[in-house]
């Protein structure tokens, strides 16, 4: 698989809530050693829903300051994205592109922490 | 839950991986990184990002011309063999273990000469440039 392929999915919640779809993909350096070289590039969490607009302007996770309007603006339409851990994650549909969740709506984290 | 107690570096692949400007080991700009592979281990669950995806026709696929993006890969690997003097990997799939340094560049411990990114200019200096009369330069191979 590809991430462009990950980036097509849409997430769903145990109870049928559509969550959105895939908008980036959070990944940890800690997984086990590569050729004795360095740490595997573990894929944590699913970063779901937003408007592409902020993401394509940096606008998100903090990496743009200002101007403080704009920053305000996408700021609100970060805290709208949420985060699924992988291992919530219940099943993988290839036809309709669908991750379906273990946890309800409701219980899926809505920060995006670093 | 993602783990909270993870010590390792953090990174957004969209917006820290994809579209960074590769560097090889001599510092030698070549290409971006257009995709990455994600290889997920069926019986724990997990997902890793195993290579970096740079060369003719993978950001194709990645904009969603899928066949396009496909063909492209397939064409070029039939006119550019896997170099034989290095370890085996496909020209347009760099293991990701061979990514250092990753900031505003990515730094691989490859020779651009072994990526796909320039196969289509160097098949053309090789095949058209080199064989037109007065020219300047030499084909590579």
């Amino acid at each position: 698989m590809r991430i462009s392929d990950l980036l097509e999915y849409s997430v769903v919640s145990a109870d049928g809530a559509r969550l959105g779809r895939v908008s980036d993909v959070r990944v940890i350096q800690d997984g086990p050693l590569l050729g004795g070289i360095q740490a595997a590039f573990r894929i944590d969490a699913l970063v779901v829903g937003r408007g592409g607009l902020a993401e394509r302007l940096g606008y998100i996770r903090g990496r743009v300051e200002g101007p403080w309007a704009l920053r305000l603006l996408f700021s609100r339409l970060e805290r709208r994205a949420q985060v699924v851990a992988v291992t919530d994650i219940a099943g993988w549909d290839e036809d309709t592109r669908t991750i379906r969740l273990i946890a309800d709506a409701q219980r899926v984290r809505r920060t995006l922490e670093i | 839950m993602s783990n909270p107690t993870a010590t390792g570096r953090v990174l957004h692949a969209t917006l820290d991986l994809l579209d960074r400007q590769l560097r090889d080991r001599n510092g030698k700009l070549c290409g971006n990184v257009d995709d990455l592979e994600i290889t997920r281990d069926e019986e724990t669950g997990q997902m890793f990002i195993t290579a970096i995806l740079c060369g003719p026709g993978v950001l194709a696929y990645r904009m969603g011309r899928r066949r396009l993006g496909r063909w492209l890969e397939e064409a070029n690997r039939r006119v550019h063999d896997t170099p034989t003097h290095h370890e085996p990997f496909e020209r347009t799939r760099i293991p990701i273990e061979l990514a250092g340094q990753i900031g505003p560049t990515i730094e691989l411990a490859v020779d651009v000469d072994d990526m796909a990114t320039h196969d289509t200019e160097r098949w053309t200096l090789t095949h058209i440039i080199s064989h037109i009369p007065g020219n300047a330069s030499r084909a590579h191979q």
